[in-house]
């Protein structure tokens, strides 16, 4: 039998199981594509912010730079709203009381 | 700020209208706790029977995370610092995103298999229990949340003072004693439905305040420019040299998941569909309270540009652009954004105190009528002391405040986020890497050693020296126990099912 205890096992010996496999690429994924926000809009910020400020062009009222900062946060609300809707998957929370709680993959 | 004496009670009369609304919610959701079963006091209190719907979850992630400094601190910021600062809050509008994507799956199934009632839980059991890892989570959260606590009642009653004229002592009554009551007396319900008064209350402040002042700023490009001349630094980016720039986007966006009061909401929501519509609600609220507050913050120097205190740029604003009833919404709407985040905290500092002290290491037997009674004791003593440390605020706490969110942040960050997807970590990894990170932090802030900051903030290097220390220490020592890979990685311990 199982020795829960134990600090001596085999970890290729353990079922790994299939929610949180879901879990951990959606985290992934997650922090993907918010490192992927940071750098576009730091990106976007940093170059259309170049040059004397007295210079700048303006684009509904604002400098070019703000406005490109706003479009890429609203690009990415849009992409966060999608991949919450899409691609994240829905499992069951509790665990199944006979065999291994499998991962239904529904959007609801 | 000059305040004349009729908008002052118009200010204060709409104020005591919402605190009004609040200590219903107080009255009520205590009653509805006295009607829980015994059996069930704890869970209900620091859960609600994890049955929380989209709205709830997102608004308790979005206001427990936003409060002074989105409403009155960030504004300040875009005001004195300029766009630079402003571009740097844009780190933090998908915090509902990065919490429920990032462990809000794991935790919600982790903690039903556990029976966890805390942030401190879920890490206390990965890491076997261990009492330091215990006592560290705990003591770093009574320490640094409750200063934080105390630091925004301080804030929120000196905003009121100034807005209402009236005395600070009852501004700290009212911010505080409601969050007391709603908080202590109903605990996880009585700070849910707080949150969504709380939520709706922002949400009116913020568009009010924000098409107010954009109607007297018309046109735009010309305020912006009048903003440049002041100060071109106001308006460029370049203000901030782009690694510090990185830092500050770490420092809003990327560690929150070591703050406990906004992962907190994991435990409770009710499933998956619940926590992915979530996500959507509370990116649509953070996205427009963060850019609307921040860019009004910096835009407010057009209208008014030799402000003494750049905190009270969203204030003197409101004053300035809409009639004072609709002012007293906006104080409404910083007290929402300050109770709402205290709340969250409150029940963390709690729960970390009774079950992972109390029940962990004083009394483990505890029937269930003394936890019940542990638990309010506890969460109302934590209240009265904030309090009393807020009526005369020591000079100690300005100190502790420094540290505060940023050593919490840099404590959790990697042994929680490592814990919870890497197998290997361990409890000795974790007691390295909480210490690590809390130090150099310290050592960096305190400026002791500076230069390891490399012209960032602290936080970057600090979470980095407590990721490494957690992996290395891990890898030095023993491999966690069964029952916990089984637990948080396995399909659960068979027999604890």
């Amino acid at each position: 039998m199982k020795d829960v205890a134990s600090r001596n096992y085999d970890i290729r010996d353990i079922e790994i199981d299939p929610r949180f496999k879901i879990a951990y690429k959606e985290m992934l994924l997650t922090f993907g594509v918010w490192f992927l926000f940071m750098i576009v809009s730091l990106v976007v910020a940093y170059t259309l912010g170049k040059g004397p400020v007295d210079q700048y062009t303006y684009v509904l009222g604002m400098p070019a730079w703000w406005f490109g900062a706003i479009v890429v946060t609203l690009f990415f609300a849009v992409i966060v709203i999608y991949i919450s809707q899409f691609v994240f998957t829905d499992v069951e929370l509790t665990d199944e009381p006979t065999q291994s709680p499998t991962a239904r993959n529904r959007n609801k | 700020m000059e305040v004349p004496a009729q908008l002052r009670m118009i200010i204060f009369g709409t104020f005591l209208l919402y605190t009004a609304i609040l200590l219903g919610i107080g009255v009520y959701s205590q009653r509805s706790m006295q009607k829980v079963a015994l059996a069930n006091y704890v869970d209900e209190f620091y859960t609600a029977g994890r049955g929380m719907g989209a709205l709830v979850v997102a608004l308790m992630i979005a206001a427990g995370l936003c409060s002074a400094g989105t409403f009155l601190g960030g504004p300040g910021l875009g005001y004195a610092v300029g766009l630079a600062w402003a571009l740097a809050g844009f780190s933090q509008v998908f915090m509902n995103f990065c919490v429920l994507g990032e462990v809000g799956k794991k935790i919600g199934i982790v903690a039903r298999r556990i029976k966890a009632q805390s942030y401190l839980d879920i890490l206390v059991y990965r890491y076997e229990r261990n009492p330091v890892v215990a006592l560290l989570g705990v003591f770093s959260l009574v320490v640094f949340m409750g200063a934080y606590v105390t630091s925004q009642f301080v804030g929120g009653a000196r905003l009121f003072e100034s807005m209402t004229g009236f005395p600070y002592w009852l501004g700290l009554v009212l911010f505080s004693v409601v969050v007391l009551i709603y908080a202590a007396f109903g605990g996880m319900k009585g700070v849910s439905l707080a949150v969504i008064v709380q939520g709706l209350v922002m949400t009116i402040a913020v568009f009010v305040l924000f098409f107010a002042a954009m109607g007297r700023l018309m046109p735009l490009e010309a305020a912006i420019r009048k903003i440049g001349q002041l100060d071109p630094k106001l308006i460029s980016p370049w203000t901030w040299k782009p690694e510090y720039e990185f830092s500050m986007w770490v420092v809003f966006g990327l560690v929150t998941l070591g703050l406990p009061h906004g992962v907190l909401p994991t435990l409770t929501y009710k499933n998956t569909k619940a926590m992915r519509s979530a996500i959507v609600l509370g990116t649509v609220f953070v996205v427009l309270w963060t850019l609307m507050l921040i860019w009004m913050g910096n835009l407010t120097r057009a209208l008014i540009p030799n402000l003494k205190v750049p905190d009270h740029a969203i204030p003197s604003l409101a004053m300035m652009v809409l009639p004072p009833w609709l002012t007293g919404v906006v104080l409404a709407g910083v007290a929402g954004a300050i109770q709402s985040t205290v709340g969250a905290m409150i029940l963390v500092i709690s729960a970390a105190i009774v079950r992972d002290a109390y029940l962990a290491f004083i009394n483990p037997k505890a029937t269930a009528q003394q936890l019940k009674s542990v638990t309010q004791i506890t969460t109302v003593a934590i209240c009265a002391v904030v309090f009393l440390a807020a009526l005369n605020p020591p000079k100690a706490l300005e100190w502790v405040i420094v540290f505060a969110i940023g050593g919490l942040a840099s404590s959790y960050f990697f042994p929680m986020l490592l814990g919870l997807y890497w197998w290997r970590a361990n409890e000795y990894g974790a007691i390295a890497g909480m210490v690590g990170g809390l130090v150099t932090y310290m050592l960096i802030k305190g400026k002791i050693l500076p230069a390891l900051a490399f012209g960032m903030d602290p936080i970057v290097p600090s979470i980095v020296v407590s990721g490494l220390l957690v992996v290395v220490v891990s890898l030095l020592t023993p491999q966690p126990s069964k029952r916990v890979v089984l637990t948080y990685f396995g399909k659960g311990v068979p027999e604890e099912r």
